[in-house]
């Protein structure tokens, strides 16, 4: 059967804190000092904006965290564009958190899938759930920055979910 | 960090500090040169030229201040938030001792006055045994810092006067027992042989406590007890640490190696000069290719045909070139005076850089002290050798540790000994000095930040997540903390938007700021309070 999972606040709370727990730095150095501390204080600020935008498009739909998402975006962009030999590097950062908050948002939000329905007295168990939401992440930021706003703002996700007892399956 | 971050040469256009010096004079232009080309005197190009790298140090602080801020207060918080909240407590003490809204850039001044210039207080015994070293240590430290935040009212007046008194009437100053001594006494390197002393009693008789190995069994215990008592009748005094020797080694510590390649040069006979290619930058950031300068200079007689005659010998066909700044400031040297060194065998020739490019002449202790820093004296070299950061002598102890046996080691009486329980605690010992120590540096914050919160539970959140807990209320908060940390570094803040938004901080994480007679700053040392109390 067909389930729509309804994300709760914390299912994008534990997602953004698996994201904002991601904090590469870059250790190729010998010097006692942090290297580019100021290009990764803006990635951090960057990140900020973009969780802003999430938390917004869940709260209030995407409609009206559009320009937010517009914000974050530019600003991802702008810092990408000064980064210079560490774009490639900070990019991959951003890739990296987006797609630990999708795995933590989907995870999380897995956890109130019914572990058994009954029905008619008898208790059918889980046997396999499916994530029938597409979600293509790519190498664009932009896109993937949109993408998984789109997720957050709709607020749910779409599954199949199998349930079945004793060799019968439910439909 | 809290001068990088503070200390804008704007904020006092008659003071320059000294990393705005160091960064000025990374730029090479003649102010000779400028001088004659807009017809002013040497003294106005000076003042324009300060005006003009100020207000570019001053834009860069202001534009990246907020992003390096966050950085160390975040990603690489166990290295800086403890000693930086620490800082900020003891200049917001200061301010209340005061009561004045000390800015900024005055507070650097005092800070980095007193860690240069301070007496060997936070230093503990360094014959103590390890643990007892470990604990004292950080007690010391921690006891260091509080006679800082305990420095007098007029001592920190006297200090700030200091930088308005004319170069030739300053008298040296230094800090003694946590008050400002201006008799203008002299380094004491008699100390230095006196911590000498004590690195040679360690582990001496009763110092050396057979407990300090809980695995060693009666017979180790009672060999260990032995090696100490046969030390006793050593004498533990240093011949070779004595004052005139410290005084070499650490008197030349005052010039800061900067960068330091290999080139290739060329001497054109006709013009008296000398051509350099110096490899600037291995990688650029944007392009990823490496730049190169071309350096030509003209050299005296003597000193070019003295180079001539190393090449004809048949010497290396690279200079050394070294780019160095002076970090004295006293009489005729001024710090963050940039100079470029190039050293061909004992062939050594030192031209100025930054604003005094173009000048020939330096200074003769100057002079003397670049070439003590860059080709150092044998004992200086066997000394550097011995004590660098890979630690060969640590690194030796182990590896003779660990090619022996130390189950049955011959006591020569024609008997066996297992001291491998001693021998296993020194390898240990030895990692730990290997290791980067994250325990110890945890310890240090602990201790740190006690003092400026007390022993409170926001004390142990911090000491834990740092401010985490501002961005997990809100991602905006902790920027909006950190734009108040940073604007209350220069001086106190006075305005009701700081006031509502440090309630929503105080809400979540706890009392951060408090508001002083100056207005909003950061609460000075809870450690004070208790013990005034």
């Amino acid at each position: 059967m067909h389930i729509s999972i309804v994300a709760s606040r914390t299912d994008l709370d534990q997602a953004l804190k698996a994201a904002r727990a991601f904090n590469p730095i870059d250790q190729d150095t010998q010097l006692h000092a942090t290297t580019h501390a100021g290009l990764w204080g803006r990635l951090d600020s960057v990140w900020d904006s973009i969780e802003s935008a999430l938390r917004k498009g869940y709260k209030l739909g995407a409609g009206a965290a559009r320009s937010a998402l517009d914000s974050a975006i530019a600003q991802a962009d702008q810092l990408i564009a000064e980064a210079g030999s560490l774009a490639n590097q900070f990019q991959e950062a951003l890739l990296e958190k987006l797609q630990l908050f999708v795995k933590g948002f989907i995870n999380s939000a897995l956890q109130r899938v019914p572990e058994s329905l009954t029905i008619a007295g008898r208790e059918f168990r889980i046997s396999k759930v499916t994530c029938t939401q597409k979600m293509v992440l790519t190498g664009s930021l932009e896109m993937n920055v949109t993408k998984v706003f789109e997720l957050a703002s709709a607020g749910e996700l779409e599954l199949a979910v199998d349930y079945e007892i004793e060799g019968l399956r439910k439909p | 960090m809290f001068g990088e971050l503070t200390a804008d040469p704007e904020l006092d256009k008659e003071w320059q500090s000294p990393v705005a010096a160091a960064i000025n004079n990374l730029w090479d232009r003649g102010l000779a040169s400028q001088a004659e080309e807009k017809k002013i005197s040497i003294a106005e190009a000076h003042r324009l030229d300060q005006i003009e790298t100020d207000a570019l140090i001053a834009a860069a602080i202001r534009k990246q201040g907020e992003n390096h801020l966050r950085t160390y207060m975040t990603r690489s918080r166990h290295k800086y938030l403890a000693g930086y909240m620490t800082v900020r407590s003891l200049v917001s003490q200061w301010r209340k001792t005061l009561a004045a809204p000390l800015r900024g850039d005055q507070a650097f001044r005092v800070l980095l006055h007193m860690t240069r210039f301070g007496d060997f207080g936070a230093f503990p015994d360094f014959g103590l045994p390890v643990k007892e070293f470990e604990k004292e240590v950080i007690e010391r430290h921690v006891e260091w810092i509080r006679s800082m935040a305990n420095v007098s009212r007029s001592d920190l007046e006297e200090m700030l006067k200091q930088d308005q008194t004319p170069r030739d009437e300053r008298k040296p100053v230094r800090w003694v027992n946590g008050s400002l001594d201006t008799s203008g006494v002299e380094e004491d390197w008699q100390v230095v042989k006196k911590l000498a002393d004590q690195c040679l009693s360690s582990l001496v008789g009763e110092r050396a406590n057979v407990e300090r190995v809980p695995e060693a069994d009666e017979i180790c215990q009672a060999v260990m007890a032995a090696v100490a008592e046969g030390l006793t009748g050593k004498t533990n005094e240093s011949r070779l640490f004595q004052p005139g020797v410290a005084q070499e080694v650490y008197s030349r510590l005052v010039i800061l190696p900067l960068a330091q390649t290999a080139s290739a040069f060329w001497l054109c006979e006709k013009d008296r000069t000398v051509v350099c290619v110096i490899c600037s930058r291995e990688q650029d950031s944007d392009s990823g290719t490496p730049s190169y300068d071309l350096l030509t200079y003209p050299l005296d007689d003597e000193d070019f045909l003295a180079l001539k005659a190393k090449v004809q010998e048949g010497g290396p066909r690279r200079m050394t070139t070294t780019r160095v700044i002076d970090l004295l400031d006293y009489q005729d040297r001024y710090v963050g005076a940039n100079f470029i060194v190039f050293q061909h065998e004992d062939w050594t020739y030192i031209q100025p850089r930054g604003v005094l490019f173009g000048l020939s002449n330096v200074e003769e202790s100057l002079h003397d002290t670049i070439l003590s820093r860059l080709s150092p004296s044998p004992m200086i070299q066997d000394l550097e050798a011995l004590n660098n950061e890979s630690h060969p002598c640590v690194q030796r102890t182990i590896s003779w540790i660990e090619n022996n046996d130390w189950t049955n080691v011959d006591s020569e009486q024609g008997w066996g000994v297992d001291i491998d329980a001693w021998a296993q605690r020194v390898h240990k010992l030895g990692k730990q000095v290997l290791s980067v120590n994250l325990p110890d540096v945890e310890k240090t914050s602990r201790a740190l930040l006690r003092f400026v919160y007390g022993d409170s539970e926001l004390a142990k959140t911090i000491e834990t997540d740092g401010f985490q807990a501002l961005a997990d209320a809100d991602p905006p908060m902790l920027q909006d903390f950190l734009q108040a940390l940073l604007a209350t570094a220069t001086t106190p803040v006075n305005d009701t938007q700081f006031e509502s938004m440090n309630q929503t901080i105080t809400q979540i994480m706890g009392p951060l700021f408090e508001l002083t007679n100056n207005g909003w700053d950061v609460v000075s040392p809870k450690a004070l309070e208790r013990k005034e109390s």
